[in-house]
């Protein structure tokens, strides 16, 4: 093994831990204000739905039709969790649509 | 409320062993193990295409233990940047924990010290996901049901890329690349769980509008990380803020 990997995985690996446990570690020991419990509720939806853009935008999976694969199994799997309810519904919906389109239509 | 005695944990009106607990956690993260093996799987392949022994990806799966940021530093690294650049840019990526880990604190108010740095350690986008979900509806999130939920995700993780390290160039690539999506279907299904477990389904709707717009409009001009940091800060001020307004319009009227 190399050995400046090794401690650049060591470098990267601490402060991800550090970035990771920290507010955990401090912010559960204050009472927070009621503003900032606010803001930070909204934090989950927020994140999830720019993760999400930030894929679709940035890997479109364009078909020589100008269609983005992406963004339509998309589509198909926030409609398979609209009516399954269900985490694990909707990722398999998803899948099999980017799967099926990618095969028809690329 | 949960409240904890030696081995009993009370949550909502329901009591549970840890062990019981732990099981729950383990099967709350089922859904999300086809991503981690698809996603592991291709960061454990392009490790090995990139060059890298089994043991520095396996450094690489447990401790650094976050997707984007492996891409990163395998093809960082194999561009021929060094330490500084490296650890700059997993770092930029890795920022979103920041506001994951502070957002799971409002829950960790009676954990003891080594539950929190477990429940941060272990922390990432999925485990968030489910964790965000499971604390809204319940109030709380026992450390049993906590770590059941992170360690089958982190074992899950290093087996994916240890098996994508050693299958590198068995699989076709038509299939790699549709599998690589469940990650983005992984997202759309934590973000639609999480808001059918609100109980402020307007303002909830309304921070995924900002948030999608305001990263589909960054996203190509700056860096992808910053513009999800942004996105995400800008959709939770702007909920907040009409929350408040709302609720002091509210008391006036």
């Amino acid at each position: 093994m190399n050995g400046e990997i090794l401690s650049t995985i060591a470098v990267c690996a601490a402060l991800t831990l550090l970035v990771r446990a920290l507010p955990i570690v401090f912010l559960s020991r204050m009472r927070m204000p009621a503003v900032l419990l606010d803001w930070l509720g909204f934090v989950p939806s927020a994140i999830m739905a720019a993760l999400v853009t930030a894929e679709v935008v940035g890997r479109p999976a364009m078909t020589p039709s100008g269609i983005s694969i992406s963004l339509v199994a998309t589509i198909v799997a926030a409609a398979a969790g609209a009516v399954s309810r269900s985490l694990f519904a909707t990722i398999v919906a998803g899948v099999a649509a980017f799967l099926v389109l990618q095969a028809l239509l690329m | 409320m949960v409240t904890q005695n030696s081995s009993t944990y009370d949550v909502g009106n329901e009591k549970y062993s840890a062990a019981a607990l732990f099981r729950k956690g383990v099967v709350a993260c089922g859904p999300t193990v086809l991503g981690y093996w698809s996603i592991g799987f291709a960061a454990g392949a392009i490790g090995t295409l990139a060059g890298f022994s089994l043991g520095e990806i396996c450094a690489l799966a447990g401790l650094l233990y976050a997707g984007s940021a492996q891409f990163l530093f395998y093809s960082m690294h194999g561009t021929g940047d060094g330490m500084l650049p490296i650890v700059l840019a997993v770092l930029l990526v890795n920022m979103r924990y920041l506001l994951m880990s502070s957002a799971m604190a409002i829950y960790f108010g009676n954990a003891r010290t080594f539950e929190k740095v477990i429940g941060g350690a272990l922390l990432t986008d999925e485990t968030f996901g489910v964790a965000a979900q499971y604390g809204r509806r319940h109030g709380a999130l026992p450390f049993a049901w906590l770590l059941g939920l992170n360690l089958s995700a982190w074992i899950n993780w290093i087996v994916a890329n240890i098996a994508g390290a050693l299958l590198a160039s068995s699989l076709p690539p038509a299939l790699t690349s549709g599998l690589g999506f469940s990650l983005v279907t992984m997202f759309i299904g934590l973000l639609m769980m999480i808001w059918f477990a609100s109980r402020n389904r307007k303002l909830e709707t309304l921070t995924i509008a900002v948030a999608v717009a305001a990263t589909a409009v960054s996203v190509g001009r700056i860096d992808p990380s910053v513009a999800i940091l942004a996105a995400t800060v800008l959709a939770a001020t702007v909920a907040t803020v009409l929350l408040r307004l709302g609720r002091s319009g509210g008391r006036e009227s």
